[in-house]
């Protein structure tokens, strides 16, 4: 019980390293557009894939409600308008992004509409571990005007956590699991952590939408 | 001394993870059950029960999370459940006023659509044409 004493200034100091390294800024933006046309209801649309990994867009396209949405804003049904535009023929996500925002706000009642294309998904298999290289970038349109008010690319590395003790054993272990049984690596955390940057990052992401406490109050960082 | 540091350290990384961490709505499981109804279209069950877990527990405490309810209406509709689709395309719309446009034409659509039970692939459009 008496080391609990020391743990924590120590976690304070672990604490303050980890804000720190959350804040490493690209150069600001410009918001300006974006506060005056003040955004609060965001559509969503299918994600466009420039990669060669088919299952891609639909890890962004799953994992984007939540960061959005706790940011603040309503974010339309994403399943729900997937559907609706792919039983109107608009299933190319190419074609969606090709049409016109003001439109398709229009329809959905939406305030602005949200681009998402992923410009690169490249698997590196290691000796010991796999990394990704993903590069994705999100664009907002104004529903109203159809000018791009926020835009923001990024590029991450991941190296997805083997569980099941690595080391050559652990691959060996993983190649057959595999083989046998076609087992699907889970990106769901990678596009978690893609988006979530993406989105709520200081000076690069969405400044704090209506239904969060600090809408408005947020210039110093958006 | 250190196994318990280091304890500390992970759940207090694990807090952090992301910079801020809290949560304004209960998601439950919606993005491993979306993303697996999308790969395997025979998942829809657990799609179902899923949203239907998320509504559950966001409701105890006001924490539903934007178009979850509307995801859910979706949902019941293409199992044939036209009535109780119309009531949660409802609830989306008195949660939100937002989605208004788009949950009226749901309404709409449900209300009026094809009056006979059918599978999910033999439905009419869902949209109904709302984009043409």
């Amino acid at each position: 019980m008496t080391s609990r004493k020391k743990t924590p200034f120590t976690v304070a100091m672990f604490v303050f390293s980890l804000a720190a390294g959350c804040s490493t800024t690209s150069p600001p933006k410009d918001y300006t557009k974006f506060r005056e046309l003040d955004p609060k209801a965001i559509l969503v649309v299918p994600v466009v894939n420039r990669s060669v990994d088919v299952n891609v867009p639909d890890y962004f396209l799953t994992t984007i409600s939540r960061p959005v949405a706790e940011r603040g804003y309503y974010v339309f049904p994403v399943n729900l308008v997937k559907q609706i535009l792919q039983d109107d023929g608009l299933a190319d996500a190419d074609m969606v992004h090709a049409s016109n925002p003001i439109r398709l706000a229009e329809l959905f009642g939406a305030d602005a509409v949200l681009y998402i294309s992923i410009e690169r998904w490249d698997a590196q298999y290691l000796v010991l571990s796999t990394q990704i290289t993903v590069k994705f970038k999100y664009i907002l349109k104004c529903g109203k005007t159809g000018e791009t008010i926020w835009e923001s690319s990024e590029t991450m590395i991941y190296s997805p956590q083997q569980s099941g003790g690595g080391g050559l054993g652990g691959l060996v272990a993983m190649a057959i699991t595999a083989a046998v049984a076609k087992a699907v690596p889970n990106y769901i955390p990678l596009s978690q952590q893609a988006n979530k940057n993406g989105v709520t990052k200081p000076h690069s992401g969405l400044p704090a939408g209506p239904y969060l406490d600090t809408y408005g109050k947020d210039k110093d960082m958006f | 001394m250190r196994t318990r540091l280091l304890l500390l350290l992970t759940v207090i990384l694990l807090g952090l993870s992301g910079c801020a961490a809290t949560n304004k709505y209960h998601w439950g499981n919606y993005e491993k059950s979306l993303y697996g109804y999308y790969k395997n279209p025979s998942e829809l069950e657990t799609l179902t029960e899923s949203l239907a877990n998320i509504i559950a527990e966001g409701e105890t405490d006001g924490k539903v999370p934007p178009g979850i309810y509307a995801e859910y209406a979706y949902i019941l509709y293409i199992s044939g459940k036209k009535q109780e689709s119309i009531s949660y395309f409802e609830k989306e719309k008195k949660s939100w006023p937002e989605s208004s446009v788009l949950m009226e034409k749901m309404v709409t659509m449900a209300k009026g659509g094809d009056k006979k039970e059918s599978s999910q692939n033999t439905e009419p459009a869902p949209g109904g044409g709302i984009v043409q």
